[in-house]
């Protein structure tokens, strides 16, 4: 799993750029809630975000009804290994 | 305040970085949210209409707007029909009498679509009354708040069921939008202003434009990355109806109209036209110059040389595009930039927030910057073939309408008062004299040299002789009064097409002999050839001479010219594989007509 160990950090970085918090600490559990600043709004510019660091494309509805960052993460490495 | 100063001018730097320009955006949203201002900034209110998702444009139509010195009190209209904010006396939007609007529209806003196999005259008719139906609304709103509506014109829609054939079918949604867009133009009342956008997402592409997945996940109607330009469209359009375009271009000189540096250099070591690269790209941007003065921008000209020198290719060069009466200012002195753009400022009685700074020097952009903060500069890339589109690009000369006072006061609006109606079917010489051709038919002299050397060197279709000279051999052809050079250059009412001719003969007691004759393949069949056969002629019989001689050398490469002196009237003396000579005789030689208007220097023939 250390595949996701990696996405998983880069992650961090990216959120904590994106919410302007450089010491943001997220893990599998953490859900949008938990960050402050991570509305719906934001979401839709967050997942672009991250599909321009990632190198990666969503599909359409993927991202919807995500419970928390390690599902995040999940869709993520599938993405990455496609 | 100098948090704000940061944001803005980061923002006016971040042109073609869009994440940079959210990540801005965002920060601004954040800082208005707590009530704070820049200072010298217009409150404006806008409103924000539209079916699709409008929370995106927000922040960064917020942010381009600040750029633009507008304090923007953006109020988004609830989720819902923009018809009925527009129509309804009651609407949350009329009751904020803003004095802006925009109205987000995309190809699923068009009310109505053709029938199938409709023709063309249902389709141009539904595409007015769907225009009048868009338009009207907007007026009445105009009308009972005094707002300033902005509405999209539509982009082409991503696919394409017809596929190619729906270029010809006015059933196709893409070629029903094209005539939408055009009646909307068309029919744009006072008070209303059209966004470009089918213009825009074009040039940008429309895959790039509309990103499906967002459109399907949150309706929006632009993809992220583009929102950042279609903000800055809008901002542009406010800010220009609110009279904040800029009036006036700030140009520097060395590299900037020309290549290389004119006080080195000279005129004939500068790169301006002349089939040059980088000349040519030059003359383009020039041409663009000359185009934003005759819709009424001023140009002023700023630059660090002796004054002589910087007037000189104005004056003299053979390609320059712009002349000095074409600057409303002249300023060329080893002073500071910025002292003289004040100076140029209190010269034509504007405000320093009316220039916009144009020089491809860094260090000279970044001063003014410095010393100027009103004055916009634009980040000039490196190659001067992208010139024009970073103008372009800053939207600092948007317009919100081109008046008749506007083309006047540029000083040069040519009246083209005459419809000049375009026969539909028009005979060749119809044609001919249409085109309007001038050429200058000249001996090579210093300045052409090169240039006709160079053609000498490249040209293998029209090539008679195909005769391979150095420049050396060329200038000392040019000093032989027995022989006989011309360049031809020919401008027509599309265009100057610059040297497209070289021709040399050379006279051996009563004979003058063609021993080069090349022209451009773009100009064939127009006459040139012809005229430049009376030339010719007029300065043999001038020195004397009662026959003209001609040969045509086979390359493989110049067949097209195989059959020219047969067509001139020349008779064949002899062929052979490697040659075919000819042989005029001027006696009795009639000039021939032709539809081209010659000037000439009027200098000693050499």
């Amino acid at each position: 799993m250390s595949d996701d160990t990696a996405i998983l950090a880069r992650l961090r970085d990216v959120l904590a750029g994106f919410f302007n918090n450089p010491g943001l600490a997220v893990d599998a559990s953490t859900t949008a809630r938990d960050v402050r600043g991570w509305d719906s709004l934001a979401n839709v510019e967050l997942m672009v975000e991250i599909e321009e660091t990632f190198g990666i494309r969503f599909r359409t509805g993927e991202v919807a009804g995500l419970k928390n960052v390690g599902e995040l993460v999940g869709v993520i490495a599938r993405r990455t290994r496609s | 305040m100098s948090e704000w100063n940061a944001i803005i001018g980061a923002a006016r730097a971040a042109t073609g970085r869009a994440p940079e320009f959210r990540r801005l955006a965002r920060r601004a949203r954040q800082l208005l949210g707590e009530g704070s201002r820049p200072v010298n900034t217009r409150p404006v209110r806008v409103a924000l209409l539209g079916r699709s998702t409008l929370d995106m444009i927000a922040p960064q139509l917020e942010l381009a707007l600040l750029v633009r010195g507008i304090a923007p009190e953006l109020v988004t209209a609830p989720y819902g029909s923009f018809m009925q904010e527009l129509l309804d006396p009651e609407s949350a939007t009329s009751k904020e009498r803003p004095q802006f609007a925009m109205v987000v529209l995309t190809p699923f806003d068009v009310p109505e679509w053709p029938q199938p196999m409709a023709t063309a005259q249902e389709a141009d008719a539904l595409a007015e009354r769907v225009a009048r139906h868009l338009l009207g609304a907007c007026e009445q709103l105009h009308v009972r708040c005094g707002t300033e509506v902005l509405i999209d014109n539509f982009h082409a829609l991503p696919v394409r069921p017809l596929g190619n054939v729906g270029a010809r079918c006015p059933e196709d949604p893409n070629n029903f939008i094209q005539r939408l867009n055009v009646k909307l133009g068309d029919l744009v009342p006072p008070g209303v202003h059209l966004i470009d956008t089918a213009g825009l997402a074009a040039r940008h592409g429309i895959a790039r434009w509309h990103d499906g997945r967002l459109w399907y996940e949150a309706k929006q109607p632009v993809s992220l990355e583009l929102t950042t330009e279609y903000a800055q469209t809008i901002a542009a359009v406010v800010a220009g109806a609110l009279g904040g375009s800029r009036k006036c271009l700030v140009l520097d000189l060395d590299d900037t109209l020309w290549g290389g540096v004119i006080g080195d250099a000279g005129l004939s070591g500068i790169e301006l036209g002349e089939g040059n690269p980088r000349g040519e790209a030059f003359k383009a941007f020039q041409q663009y110059l000359r185009a934003l003065r005759e819709r009424g921008v001023l140009l002023a000209v700023c630059s660090k040389n002796e004054l002589a020198n910087a007037r000189l290719p104005f004056e003299q060069h053979v390609e320059t595009v712009l002349r000095l009466s074409d600057f409303a200012a002249f300023r060329a002195s080893w002073d500071p930039k910025a002292d003289n753009i004040r100076a140029i400022a209190a010269d034509l009685d504007l405000g320093l927030d009316a220039f916009v700074f144009v020089d491809d020097n860094p260090a000279e952009r970044e001063l003014v910057r410095q010393v100027l903060p009103e004055v916009a500069v634009i980040d000039l890339p490196e190659d001067p073939a992208e010139y024009a589109r970073a103008i372009e690009a800053s939207r600092w000369l948007e317009v919100p309408r081109v008046t008749g006072d506007d083309r006047a006061r540029a000083g040069q609006y040519e009246s083209r008062a005459e419809a000049r109606a375009l026969a539909e079917t028009m005979d060749l010489s119809e044609f001919l004299a249409s085109l309007e051709m001038r050429a200058r038919v000249e001996p090579i002299d210093e300045q052409s040299l090169g240039r006709a050397t160079q053609l000498i060197n490249k040209t293998n279709q029209f090539n008679l002789t195909t005769r391979r000279l150095t420049e050396g051999a060329v200038g000392s052809l040019v000093a032989d009064p027995n022989v006989c050079t011309r360049t031809v250059r020919l401008a027509d009412r599309f265009g100057d097409h610059g040297l497209i001719g070289v021709l040399i003969a050379t006279r051996k007691g009563h004979v003058v002999e063609v021993d080069d004759w090349l022209m451009s393949c773009r100009v064939l069949k127009r006459g040139v050839e012809r005229m430049l056969l009376g030339e010719l002629v007029d300065w043999a019989v001038a020195h004397g001479a009662s026959e003209l001689w001609g040969r045509f050398v086979p390359t493989g490469r110049n067949e097209l010219v195989r059959g020219l002196f047969d067509d001139l009237g020349f008779e064949r003396t002899s062929e052979s594989e490697w040659e075919t000579r000819y042989r005029l005789l001027l006696d009795g030689f009639a000039q021939p007509s032709h539809f081209i208007d010659v000037l000439r220097e009027a200098r000693a023939h050499v």
